[in-house]
């Protein structure tokens, strides 16, 4: 074997912090599942878990809820990526921006308007009672759940599918079309499965994000599912309670099989199909009427997928909104207080959200190399303890960065776990999943020719993934960015765990603040307005950046 | 932004001693920081934060704002370096801590406090914390809600067992809330365990949702999301002084309850947490509770002369929390055993336990306008399923079997495994509830 | 194209010695030994599968030989990393990057080089004039034609002066015309640089075309080297025979004494060969199409031929030649007979004499 010391490097750098950012806090606070009373190794607390029917069930229900979300975000991503990759249309940008606003569901503020516009006396409820004289439970139980779920974590498939879609070789529909496949047969039988790593990646990422999802659950009271039942049990009955890790591990193991079951379906099958110059999908000009029905389609979904944020927005400028269909009146002094007070919060939130991105993309970049691109021993391990970080409440995370480096003290004498830039590392290690899913997907999708042609003219490996990869992987690199930079923009369980001052506070604190009590939930609902549109105008800038690169060296303006 | 990132790390880099600087000030003047970790909200501690940095300049004030449970867990993991004050409402919060050895003994100089509110003692008796606000729980509804589904307001707890509030009532779990858990305790000790525990699983059969906050019991009643509220007296006072259509009412049987602060051990600024505390107890600090935004019940009776009219003094109205002599050494014992019983037996199994409280209260109904006999001995049963909990009064007070549920010290394990307990529990509860809820519908059909 | 070369390449020697290539249990190459003369335009020929490229790939450093060396110019680069081996690779695929301007996909390799700004203006200028697409140079890769972009890939590949040009099935994506066209151009480019070139293929003709040698893969060992008419004329076995070209193989014996052999068919038919013949263990031979000559039956035998009977099953026109397939006992022969004009075809189904001069029947190893 020819020796790669730069690749093992690489390796060994990416393993060391990973274990000491993410497998050493974890298990500084988790390994109380593996002890008994006296603090020996035992397993019985699993034998427990799975004799307890209360667990068996929030299991089952897990699983289910985790599985119809899937389902439903599919039916909602599916046609949104297909129009805007297929067709020209007038703001296809648009729904690529809008549709990864539901990932920005600011805490608390996303649930209140959730509540207010689909809650048993909702809006919508209180409409349809008035009119027709029933209501829908849309928000009770583990159907809320799904509701909620689905239309928050659809954008992981529509962002994994759409950057999949887009790096089709059109030779490849082109062939098909030539056989006779045309329409939607074409696009199930050719199309969808030639983008299957990114819906892949996209659909594990919404299993395992709903499966290990707690706050949706808890605003919506449910609690016999499994992340609830453990968030209840670690922070209720205390930390030293077992079976709150026991969950914990359960989470993390399932979590790994789902993406390894994920990677499975993927084996074997060669998916990398830029070859010869990329160029992406025949896009064709829709006829007035369809793009008339096309877009009330696309209409219709963005309305419900976003109707929260509307909710938020009428929460931000609304007086009093209490068992009514809208507020009772609206005002602006919300914002003028939130801008008073709290600008500092946006200006963190950007620094956090952004350097953490950063990180997520370079490091999640440097993993799906070694992965795809090497044949190191142990590579896998990097992806699967990347990706268990998902499985980790960020509670328990938030705990062990104080058990782990409240004691370490920078110059000057504080605490290095109180120090800002652990705000960064713990949402750059909670969000690293996204992009590393984002970036396998991407380069799965470069032939490997492209690299090899650098390296015959005389481009050592990093040259190579510099100059050649990640410019290719552009698409799929910036759908990562974004997932984690929307994400960890809102991430609030492991922040309120570290915030140590005001002054590092990001806007999900701020607006944890707000929401505390009856006065703040305008203010917090602003504060909530502003995160959504300083996100969402990042999102679409980096969309516009990336759609220009790619017209760039698309098809798009060939001459013959 | 890139600018603040490199005066940061020039800061850093540069300066290491700047942070370093902190507390190297002269003898008998205040340090210039002082950290506090709260579960209050903004508008309290902001509030005070202004006061007091107002009265010291030089004494910059840092609030952390973190629910309780995220509070104790940072103050227990912070140990080597430690924020100043911890400052909350539920008292048991502070137990824990008290505990861990993580908090400081103070003796305020503040004149005037009495030993006791309501008949709680508003000091900790060792000297680890003191109380600085009152608070009584209550019940908050909805005017727009109850008047659209026509609904009469209720005025005690025994109001909420009325079958017309079906799906309209909400509680937080007592395990969230350290507050909610008094509530439960006041109703426990008041009317006995048995009873007191037939009297809340049949609210229970009420409940719309039990929340995983606190704070998402007044939400939703702001909302209009649910009707009728248990909740702290504040979050009642403060959602009506915002605007929302909502009233607070004390029942009989309610207990004061004091909002504490203490002195977290190893501060590393202890004199200004001293004069934060004396800070809070002076009659400035009192009279700030009265702020209609806060709406906490001073400890300082004093302080009520300038409250706004109709504002509960419970020094004056001596009924006010008088109905039932709160026993916390009781409550303290059985505390995480009283809540996994609530969990197990109402908060996981609303389903089960809301659809037979349904089938029960229609059984009655057609009981009553066609009695039966064997029908009316079914809804005898399934009622006496439906309000039994499988731990005896006896077992509350025996310490080996609450202890099953409290932290183990290494080296002597429980006699039965917490998790082994709540299976029963919970296998139990189901099954009740399917019985009940056949029974019920049997008996319905008997009187058809 | 110019053919004046801009650039100035070494002529090197390649050795490959003793490598063989494994894919986890499959194995692909077994014990390779050749050695490519400086200067040669040398062709990896046979099937798919046979190795060829993966032979390819390890003089250009990617996957690796369990046993052996690879040479080149005498430096043993075995282990070095593709990018330290200074060896043009053209892909299949040609592998331009669609992110990057024609200029900058062939100016990559310059900078990785190092080179001043304006040596790799000068020799991108130059590379692309010797394959004439300068005025193309601010353009994309997919805004060229399939044509255009091979030439961008010679370019890229060129232009950084490899010792070796390897070329890895660089035609296949053309179409017929356009695959002549550029193989002469290939040749010329090659002949003007002196630049040693490796040229992997599957179609011989192609590989006839234009190497000076070649080596046939099949089975995972080269199965004979040469220059490609010897190769023709004197295929090593039954697969090089059949494998360049076609091939009429006949099953038997040799007979008779040593001066004056016979080859005895099955059918029995005697079949006189050249004297003093090499005697291999081989029970074949061969002989092809147009070394026959086809009569009516019953004509005038041409003296010193072997004949054999038959009948004519069908005929194909190609244009020079009509090529008949005649039956021939249980075997079927087939015959190439140069078409002039006016000439009219044999008619099916009617019996022909088939004569071979002993010269042009080859006895094969098996």
């Amino acid at each position: 074997m020819q020796r790669h010391p730069g690749q093992a490097a690489v390796a060994l750098l990416l393993g060391a912090f990973l274990l000491l950012f993410l497998v050493v806090p974890v298990v500084k606070v988790v390994h109380v599942a593996f002890s008994d009373a006296t603090g020996a190794l035992t397993l019985v607390n699993f034998e427990d878990f799975f004799r307890t029917s209360l667990f068996r069930e929030s299991f089952a229900n897990s699983m289910y809820v985790a599985g119809m979300s899937v389902v439903f975000a599919s039916l909602i991503a599916l046609p949104l990526a297909y129009f805007t990759v297929r067709f020209h249309f007038r703001g296809a940008i648009l729904i690529q921006t809008l549709g990864v606003i539901p990932l920005i569901m600011p805490p608390f503020v996303g649930a209140v308007a959730m509540q207010l516009l689909f809650g048993r006396n909702g809006s919508l409820n209180l409409l349809l009672d008035r009119f027709f004289g029933f209501t829908i439970p849309i928000m009770d139980g583990l159907n809320g759940v799904i509701f909620v779920e689905s239309i928050h974590y659809f954008p992981f498939i529509l962002l994994n599918l759409s950057a999949a879609l887009a790096n089709i070789d059109r030779a490849m529909e082109e062939a098909a079309q030539n056989l006779g496949a045309s329409g939607i047969k074409l696009f199930r039988q050719i199309v969808f499965p030639l983008a299957l790593p990114g819906y892949v990646a996209g659909a594990a990422l919404v299993f395992i994000k709903v499966f290990d999802d707690l706050g949706t659950p808890l605003v919506l009271n449910v609690t016999n599912m499994l992340a609830p039942q453990a968030y209840l049990r670690i922070t209720s009955i205390g930390l030293t309670d077992p079976i709150g890790y026991v969950i914990a591990v359960i989470m993390v193991v399932f979590s790994l099989a789902a993406l390894w079951a994920s990677a499975l379906t993927l084996k074997g099958k060669q998916y990398a199909t830029i070859q010869r110059g990329g160029g992406g999908l025949a896009k064709r000009r829709l006829k007035p009427w369809e793009q008339a029905v096309a877009m009330g389609l696309i209409v219709l979904i963005l309305l419900v997928v976003l109707s929260p944020h509307v909710g938020i927005f009428l929460l931000s400028i609304g007086t009093i909104w209490s068992f009514s269909v809208l507020p009772d009146g609206y005002t602006l002094k919300h914002f003028a207080e939130v801008f008073a007070e709290s600008t500092g919060f946006i200006t963190n939130t950007f620094l956090y959200a952004g350097l953490a991105a950063a990180a997520d993309v370079i490091l999640g970049t440097a993993i799906a190399y070694l992965i795809l691109r090497t044949r190191l021993v142990g590579r896998q391990v990097l992806d699967y303890v990347a990706t268990a970080a998902l499985a980790i409440p960020g509670v328990v995370l938030g705990i062990g960065y104080l058990r782990t480096f409240y004691g370490v003290e920078l110059p000057g004498g504080q605490p290095l776990a109180t120090f800002w830039v652990m705000l960064v590392v713990v949402y750059a290690i909670r969000r690293l999943p996204y992009a590393l899913r984002a970036c396998v997907a991407a380069l799965h999708q470069v032939h490997v020719a492209m690299e090899e042609a650098a390296e015959t003219l005389g481009a050592a490996k990093l040259t190579t993934v510099r100059r050649i990869v990640m410019p290719l992987m552009a698409g799929g690199m910036l759908a990562g960015f974004v997932t984690s930079f929307v994400t960890a923009a809102v991430e609030l369980s492991a922040t309120l765990m570290l915030v140590s001052k005001n002054a590092d506070a990001p806007l999900s604190y701020g607006i944890y603040v707000y929401m505390q009590t009856a006065a703040g939930r305008g203010p917090g609902a602003a504060l909530g307005v502003i995160a959504v549109v300083l996100v969402g105008l990042g999102t679409y800038l980096s969309n516009r950046l990336i759609e220009r690169g790619r017209r760039q060296y698309s098809l798009e303006g060939n001459n013959q | 932004m890139k600018r603040w990132v490199f005066r940061s790390l020039f800061a850093m880099l540069v300066f290491p001693g700047l942070l370093g600087t902190v507390g190297a000030q002269a003898a008998d003047k205040l340090e210039d920081k002082l950290v506090i970790v709260t579960s209050f909200p903004k508008e309290l501690f902001k509030a005070y934060a202004a006061a007091f940095e107002k009265k010291h300049p030089g004494t910059k004030v840092e609030v952390l704002n973190k629910p309780t449970s995220s509070g104790i867990a940072y103050v227990r993991e912070t140990a080597s370096n430690p924020p100043d004050i911890f400052w909350a409402s539920a008292p048991d919060a502070f137990e824990v801590l008290k505990a861990g050895k993580l908090l400081q003994k103070y003796e305020t100089k503040a004149k005037g406090i009495p030993e006791k509110v309501g008949g709680y003692p508003i000091n900790d008796p060792d000297g680890f914390y003191k109380g600085f606000a009152a608070s009584g729980y209550g019940i908050m509804y909805n005017t727009r809600y109850l008047a659209a589904k026509q609904l009469p307001a209720p005025k005690e707890w025994d109001d909420l067992k009325n079958p017309i509030y079906f799906g309209h009532v909400a509680i937080s779990a007592p395990s969230r809330s350290g507050t909610t858990h008094l509530t439960i305790e006041t109703i426990l000790q008041g009317e006995g365990w048995d009873k007191g525990w037939a009297t809340l699983m049949e609210i229970a059969g009420n409940y719309a949702t039990v929340t995983e906050r606190s704070f998402g019991v007044p939400d939703g009643v702001n909302n209009g999301q649910f009707g009728i509220g248990i909740v702290i007296d504040f979050f009642g006072f403060s959602s009506k002084a915002t605007g929302f259509p909502v009233e607070f009412v004390y029942p009989k049987l309610t207990t004061l309850v004091p909002a504490n602060v203490a002195i977290v051990a190893n501060s590393p600024h202890p004199k200004a947490a001293a004069a934060f505390i004396e800070y809070l107890l002076s009659p400035e600090g009192q009279d700030l509770l009265l702020h209609p935004e806060i709406s906490r019940l001073p400890v300082l009776p004093s302080a009520y002369a300038k409250a706004p009219a109709g504002f509960p003094n419970p020094f004056k109205d001596t009924s006010m929390g008088a109905a039932v002599k709160f026993d916390t050494d009781v409550s303290e014992a059985r505390y995480a055993m009283v809540n996994s019983l609530f969990d197990r037996m109402i908060t996981f199994r609303l389903k089960e336990l809301t659809a037979a409280w349904k089938a029960l209260h229609e059984a009655e109904t057609a009981l009553k306008k066609k009695p039966n006999s064997k029908g009316t001995e079914q809804v005898a049963q399934a009622r006496k399923l439906l309000t039994a909990v499988p731990v005896s009064s006896k077992q509350a007070g025996d310490k080996s079997f609450t202890g099953s549920f409290k932290k183990t010290k290494k080296g002597k394990p429980a006699p039965k495994r917490q998790a082994e307990i709540e299976e029963q529990w919970d296998s139990l509860a189901k099954q009740n509830y399917g019985k009940a809820e056949e029974l019920a519908k049997s008996a319905a059909k008997l009187a058809r | 194209m110019s053919a004046a070369a801009p650039l100035a390449i070494q002529s090197t020697e390649v050795t490959i010695e003793d490598v063989s290539v494994a894919f986890g249990a499959t194995r692909v190459l077994d014990n390779v030994s050749l050695t490519i003369k400086p200067g040669e335009f040398f062709a990896f020929l046979g099937p798919s599968g046979c190795g060829k490229s993966t032979l390819l790939r390890l003089i250009a450093g990617f996957g690796e030989s369990r046993t052996g060396c690879i040479r080149i110019g005498g430096a043993d680069i075995t282990r070095l990393p593709p990018w330290k081996r200074n060896v043009g690779m053209v892909f299949q695929s040609y592998a331009l990057w669609p992110h990057l301007t024609i200029w900058d996909n062939v100016a990559f390799g310059l900078e990785q080089r190092r080179f001043a700004r304006e040596e790799i203006s000068r020799r991108v200028e130059a590379a692309l004039g010797m394959v004439g697409l300068r005025q193309y140079a601010q353009r994309r890769p997919a805004q060229l034609s399939g044509g255009q972009q091979q030439r961008v890939a010679l370019a890229r590949t060129l232009v950084i002066e490899p010792q070796v040009l390897l070329l890895d099935e660089p035609l296949s994506n053309l179409d017929a015309k356009l695959r002549v066209q550029m193989r002469h151009e290939i040749v010329e480019l090659q002949r003007g640089l002196g630049v040693t070139t490796i040229y992997v293929t599957h179609d011989q003709e192609e590989a006839n075309a234009i190497a000076d040698r070649m080596a046939i893969l099949n089975d995972r060992v080269i199965q004979q080297v040469g220059v490609p008419m010897e190769m023709y004329d004197n295929p090593a076995n039954r697969f090089v025979a059949q494998f360049l070209g076609i091939a009429n193989v006949l099953e038997g014996e040799i007979t008779g004494r040593d001066s004056q052999p016979v080859f005895r068919t099955r059918a029995g038919e005697i079949l006189p060969l050249t004297a003093g013949i090499p005697r291999p263990n081989g029970r074949h031979i061969m002989f092809r199409p147009q070394s026959v000559l086809l009569q009516p039956s019953g004509g005038p035998a041409p003296t010193g031929r072997a004949k054999l009977t038959g009948r004519v099953r069908d005929a194909e026109f190609l244009g020079n030649i009509v090529r008949y397939r005649v039956s021939v006992g249980e075997q079927v022969l087939l015959a190439d007979v140069m078409h002039r004009r006016g000439e009219a075809y044999f008619t099916i189904g009617v019996a022909v004499d088939l004569f071979v001069a002993p010269e042009q029947l080859v006895v094969l190893n098996d």
